[in-house]
């Protein structure tokens, strides 16, 4: 089902990094040199951006969202939605404390927003739809440290993913439009997966205990799980064929994709798939890894901020999220007027 | 096909295709892990557009029957 929210765009955006660079020849020592390599190889990603141990998600926001609001009338916020599987505590919800952070009005509405690779998609929907029924900008804020939650004799996970946190502002534009689609399958909930520490299985001293579990990688059920076989199945299927109803939402041509940069070989496989130019689909994983709900905010900050992109071939943008649900979700967007700013590094914690 | 695929499986589990038969083993090869199986489901997926990844790719245990589960998938869209 396609979903229409008329009269509102994306105004800006931009993508905050941790300033701690992980190369990955450094696990040559856990996996061996050849293993990584290999896997280096297929990822396209031989750096990752790891959040220090005080570093959280919400503080890259902030400084992303600084950039944003920068040249804003910080009154015209009118609500603020976070979006992120890591956030500063079990409760209050962190976009309540982003209000006090950013000196905010306190007359905005906040949400939390538990989402992983397709919340860059999921915060997008619900941010147009509150300003479209508010008539007022709204603060996206997306990304994960998911490296907390990660195993380090985890390699499918460890020499993959990435720490982010990144701001948009969705406003109020009168001849724009966004258009959505989702998909959400419950029944593979599992097939990506934290699944201690909830209220199915509280913390105790046997989801704290390390083992061996498939092809050699060793974790406790506090971990982050992948299955990788079924995420690229559902890539290539499920998701394959929501971008290509989602290509056809649009009457002009798209002139960037810009998916979830789960890795190289994921964008690549989509791409393929969907037999889309290759100069269109935006690729930025190199040097940050898979930052989940902030990935394609990364990608398009990274591949578009100070680029010829920027100004000449930027027009309708097809954005896809899609992965821990297991869900999916597309957006079309236009972009030809959005300041979208640098990747920017984060402070030292 | 048959020669495209067995190529294309000498790639991933790093040996030269005089190595690699229709009846060659998969689990003989070291590197047959979980990224080649990955691997191989983009190749099926991309080169000939069949989705693979369920019970009979698991139960694949040689080159061939890799080959043959290809044909039927193939058959099975073209029906």
């Amino acid at each position: 089902m396609k979903t229409v929210i008329s009269g509102v765009t994306i105004k800006s955006i931009s993508a905050c990094v941790p300033q701690n660079k992980v190369d990955l020849a450094s696990f040559y020592d856990i996996f061996g040199e050849k293993e990584v390599q290999r896997i280096v190889a297929s990822s396209g990603i031989s750096s990752i951006r790891v959040a220090t141990q005080s570093e959280t998600t919400s503080d890259m926001c902030v400084k992303a969202s600084e950039i944003v609001l920068e040249k804003r009338d910080r009154a015209s916020i009118g609500a603020i939605v976070f979006v992120s599987q890591t956030p500063d505590y079990i409760l209050p919800a962190t976009a309540a404390t982003l209000q006090n952070r950013l000196d905010l009005p306190k007359s905005v509405v906040t949400y939390d927003v538990c989402s992983g690779c397709t919340g860059y998609i999921h915060g997008l929907f619900l941010s147009a739809m509150l300003s479209s029924s508010m008539s007022c900008d709204v603060l996206l804020c997306t990304g994960d440290t998911i490296s907390k939650h990660i195993s380090d004799q985890d390699r499918s996970l460890r020499l993959i993913m990435g720490d982010a946190g990144t701001a948009s502002i969705i406003g109020p534009a009168a001849d724009k439009e966004m258009f959505f689609r989702f998909f959400t399958d419950g029944s593979r909930y599992s097939s990506l997966i934290i699944p201690a520490g909830g209220a199915r299985d509280p913390y105790n001293e046997k989801n704290a205990s390390v083992t061996e579990r498939e092809n050699g990688n060793s974790r406790s059920d506090r971990h982050l799980f992948m299955d990788g076989m079924e995420i690229m199945k559902f890539a290539l299927s499920d998701v394959a064929r929501l971008v290509g109803q989602s290509m056809k939402d649009e009457r002009e041509e798209i002139d960037i994709y810009a998916f979830h940069q789960a890795n190289k070989f994921i964008v690549d496989a989509l791409s393929k798939n969907l037999k889309l130019d290759k100069e269109k689909v935006l690729l930025a994983v190199d040097g940050y890894g898979n930052t989940g709900p902030a990935s394609i905010p990364v990608a398009l900050c990274h591949c578009l901020a100070n680029s010829e992109k920027n100004i000449n071939h930027r027009g309708k943008g097809l954005f896809a999220g899609f992965g821990v649900g297991l869900s999916a979700g597309t957006a079309v967007v236009d972009l030809a007027e959005c300041d979208i700013c640098p990747v920017v590094e984060s402070d030292r914690h | 096909m048959n020669s495209k695929i067995i190529s294309k499986i000498a790639e991933l589990v790093e040996e030269n295709s005089e190595n690699v038969a229709l009846s060659s083993v998969l689990n003989d090869f070291d590197a047959w892990d979980s990224l080649a199986k990955v691997s191989f489901l983009v190749f099926a997926s991309t080169e000939y557009g069949v989705q693979l990844g369920g019970v009979d790719f698991e139960k694949a245990s040689t080159v061939s029957d890799l080959c043959n589960l290809i044909t039927e998938k193939k058959n099975e869209n073209s029906n």
